[in-house]
């Protein structure tokens, strides 16, 4: 299964090439394009001009690349090329791609699409697992410069999606297509806002991963240290905002007690502030922002430790959202999270309920909950509704092709996975977690990890009868000795049954499970 | 360390080459953004599937198992004709986001099945039926079903029940960065023998159409029919052996607008669709009888035996010298299917040198 999914993943290279500016005035040779183009697609993006060889999410369905995609592609990469993932990584922020603005191009339909932010987590993933490859010699070169390609792309992201200054994030549909009430890229009537669980989530993400790389910088040359305490502080703010939507201290944040789980909050005009219950994967991203400071790490950058502790001494409002742990002889060891213990534990009590999230071959989308408690929404006498479907999309919404309405998929995964192992970093083996919910079976946060891990790989392997659910109830696929060990690596996965759906050759973020399935090396506490 | 790791190490240290060719082909390049030249920006309608042997691309290549240079300035893919279908197999069928019950899909079997990171070996399988490919059929059945209905997918006509199709391997394998070998195997699951066309393309991306005065690459072949000369700005001058005596075959990689505008047609002109002209429909003038052009292929036919017998195409490959390589088969773990044949020795070609290799991402031809 690895060797075919790494596989696919090296064929899905593709020769990629697009100038906008040719593409726009057209060639000497034929007559003028057509003059709407001018001011239709891809118009404000004059500056790119591409030519290169680039890993594509799959060549027949999506034969262009995606920015998302991309950096999720490169984790896999990096077990086997770590040279070809860190110059793709470089690639998309070259100023033939990124916008001058910052903007990294999203894909050829609309370059301007906002998905989640990740290039900065893969970049550092890639960098570790590359130094880990050489020894313990990290590409610093590398490093540095993808990190001041990073600060422009973060910089976008404050000044054009925080609509309103308050370190609340939109950004629309932000790559998972269907799985809000309403089109999130609309513009909402009456001015009314969606303060996006997700959005702001990711941004808490980016912060810390930029904090990370910045730490990293910091150890070789001490200029980085203010930049990572910028992100520290970028950081808490945001996390207080997230508690305090209405301003500080109003106690209405996305997170909602009553329901234990985190929701998209419409924000009207009269000041009312209204949250969508609906149990997605939105409510989850809050798990992805996650990150422990060590004590010994801390000593290697001494101005950042003192405004750390500057900061925790005199905001306590923002120093209550770090937890510590001391560490007799260190110092303290801090969390950097969303959510702290409790409200983990309630999140995760969500997650690991068979009847909500967990499905026997991962995490759904969306909670199952909603097969027969579909959410409902009275906007402008329209009734929209979400109700769970497991398979594939039963509406139109952004090309009908891919469905976040209940299926599994591999990068959201992959994310809650790695999540889960930082979370067990800090909290140990003490720590225990019934899973699945209500089973009365208690175990560690890593051996939750792990159990995502075999679920995710029951998708692809043969079970006690010789069956792959990625092929479903297809006899040929599953009996015939010319196909049944012939693996396809799909977009997205039936939430019921673990049957492949959408894109067949998905080895771009799909072949993820080559990763995960990758023994992992202990961490070594000492590194930082 | 793995030889390749030592490879990779060679093209991390001192860009020896490993990564300029590689499957750097598309899949699709029809009913792309790039393509799309109209008012309304629907790309699926503007350029379909039906037009992609007609027309000439702008932006990129298409085909199944392919293989080209970094800039993409030279292609190799296969084509298949079974004898029944209306066109050739060289590009992968789907539908296009309207044709979909869920939007656009692939209508094919294939698979990766392996690859190194230097593309030093590459395998992969394409399945191609023995009756007529239900291309009509796939769009019908699927604009009739709802959003709520499962997808119409290839294995649900019935065409592999009885394992009428041909299993089709194909390789690459690289001794060094510029000595290729171009394999492919193809197996007859099925229980009658049966025919099978098989070409072994070699086209020029098209770089000078949309230019004034832009030079033009050109493939020739001289007397011997075994060999396949090539020259292009940028490439320079290089021969490639083919085996298994094909019938050569030569046209243009360009529109042909005589077929898709009406235009008047232009003796001596030949176009991208030239080979589904000739082969299937026996249209002698489709292709270049003076044996050159911008596309070629190899063609060869065959009556490949039912069940378990094995057809072993021949390779083509350009190396620094004569010296002859192979694929040495690797010791794979047990885990993935194999073509059981062994590999005649006689199976083997070369191409000649080629001068130091330009590239930058601002030269296009």
């Amino acid at each position: 299964m690895q060797r075919q999914a790494l596989a696919g993943l090296i064929w899905t290279k593709q020769f990629y090439y697009y100038d906008i500016k040719e593409w726009l005035d057209g060639d000497p040779t034929y007559p003028a394009p057509p003059r709407s183009r001018r001011e239709g697609r891809n118009s404000d993006w004059r500056h790119l001009s591409n030519a290169d060889i680039i890993s594509m999410p799959d060549k027949w369905e999506y034969p262009w690349y995606a920015a998302w995609d991309l950096a999720f592609h490169m984790l896999p990469f990096a077990l086997i090329d770590a040279e070809f993932a860190k110059n793709q990584l470089l690639l998309l922020t070259r100023e033939y791609y990124m916008h001058p603005n910052g903007e990294l191009p999203a894909y050829e339909w609309n370059f301007n699409d906002v998905n989640p932010p990740v290039h900065a987590w893969a970049s550092w993933r890639v960098y570790q697992i590359d130094r880990r490859q050489k020894n313990g010699k990290g590409d610093l070169p590398f490093l540095e410069r993808i990190f001041h390609k990073l600060l422009l792309n973060f910089t976008w992201w404050v000044n054009r999606k925080d609509t309103h200054g308050r370190n609340l994030f939109q950004g629309g549909f932000l790559g998972m297509d269907n799985i809000g009430v309403f089109d999130r890229n609309q513009r909402l009537p009456n001015g009314a806002l969606l303060d996006q669980a997700d959005a702001t989530s990711w941004m808490a993400m980016y912060c810390l991963n930029m904090m990370r790389i910045a730490l990293e910088l910091a150890r070789y040359n001490w200029v980085y240290q203010d930049i990572a305490s910028k992100f520290f502080e970028h950081f808490l703010e945001i996390a207080e905002a997230m508690t305090n939507l209405g301003g500080r201290e109003t106690g209405i944040g996305l997170w909602d007690e009553t329901d234990s789980f985190y929701y998209d909050h419409l924000n009207l005009p009269d000041g009312k502030i209204v949250p969508l219950r609906v149990r997605s994967m939105v409510g989850l991203v809050p798990l992805f922002a996650v990150e422990t400071l060590e004590p010994e790490c801390l000593a290697c950058v001494p101005a950042f430790r003192e405004g750390m502790e500057w900061f925790l001494a005199n905001r306590p409002e923002l120093a209550r959202l770090v937890s510590r742990w001391h560490e007799p002889g260190l110092g303290d060891r801090r969390l950097l999270s969303l959510l702290r213990g409790h409200r983990m534990k309630r999140l995760l009590r969500r997650l690991l309920d068979e009847s909500e999230f967990l499905s026997p071959y991962g995490i759904r989308s969306l909670s199952r909950r909603h097969r027969d408690e579909p959410f409902l929404l009275h906007i402008n006498g329209q009734k929209l509704s979400v109700g769970y479907q497991p398979a594939e999309s039963d509406s139109a919404m952004f090309g009908g092709n891919s469905n976040w309405r209940g299926p599994i998929w591999m990068p959201v995964n992959y994310l809650i996975i790695e999540s889960l192992q930082k979370f067990h970093h800090y909290f140990g083996d003490d720590f225990k977690i019934e899973c699945p919910t209500g089973s009365g079976h208690f175990v560690t946060i890593l051996q939750v990890a792990e159990e995502l891990t075999r679920r995710l790989t029951r998708l692809f392997l043969r079970d006690e009868q010789g069956r792959r659910a990625v092929f479903g109830t297809s006899v040929k696929e599953q009996t015939d000795p010319h196909f049944r060990d012939y693996i396809l690596f799909y977009e997205y996965f039936d939430g019921d049954t673990g049957r492949g759906v959408g894109a067949s050759h998905q080895t771009g973020w799909t072949a993820l499970i080559a990763k995960l399935i990758q023994p992992r090396r202990p961490i070594t506490p000492t590194r930082c | 360390m793995s030889v390749e790791k030592r490879r990779l190490e060679e093209e991390h240290t001192r860009h020896v080459g490993w990564y300029r060719w590689g499957p750097y082909l598309s899949e699709r390049q029809w009913g792309t953004v790039r393509e799309d030249y109209s008012a309304d920006g629907d790309a699926w309608r503007y350029f379909p599937h039906l037009i992609a042997p007609t027309r000439a691309y702008r932006w990129g290549e298409d085909g199944i198992a392919g293989f080209s240079d970094d800039q993409q300035l030279l292609c190799l893919g296969i084509a298949l004709w079974n004898g029944q279908d209306p066109i050739l197999k060289e590009r992968l069928f789907g539908l296009t986001n309207h044709q979909g019950n869920h939007g656009e899909d692939v209508k094919e079997l294939y698979y990766y099945l392996d690859a190194t990171p230097t593309h030093s070996y590459l395998r992969m399988l394409y399945k191609y039926p023995q009756r007529e490919f239900p291309y009509a059929r796939l769009v019908d059945e699927n604009s009739r079903r709802s959003r709520h209905e499962p997808e119409f997918e290839l294995l649900d006509t019935g065409l592999f029940d009885d394992d009428a199709y041909f299993d089709v391997f194909v390789e690459y394998a690289k001794a060094d960065p510029e000595d290729i070998l171009w394999q492919v195997t193809v197996h007859n699951r099925g229980k009658t023998t049966a025919a099978l066309h098989l070409l072994l393309q070699v086209w020029f991306r098209n770089t000078w159409s949309w230019r004034i005065n832009a030079p033009r690459p050109r493939l020739w072949a001289e007397e011997e029919a075994d060999r396949l000369h090539l020259e292009h700005p940028r490439l320079g001058r290089r021969v490639l052996h083919l085996d298994g005596q094909p019938q050569l075959l030569f046209t243009d990689n360009e529109t042909n607008a005589p077929r898709l505008y009406d235009t008047p047609a232009q003796p001596g002109h030949y176009y991208k669709d030239g080979f589904h002209d000739r082969i299937i429909y026996g249209h002698e003038d489709a292709v270049n009888p003076d044996w050159q052009g911008t596309k070629a292929a190899g063609w060869h036919t065959w009556q490949v035996p039912a069940g378990g017998q094995v057809v072993v195409a021949d390779g083509c490959a350009w190396t620094k010298s004569p010296r002859p390589s192979s694929i040495s088969t690797p010791s794979w773990p047990a885990a993935t299917p194999k073509p059981t044949s062994s590999i005649p020795n006689s199976k083997r070609k070369f191409l000649m040198p080629m001068p130091d290799w330009c590239s930058g991402r601002h030269w296009l031809g």
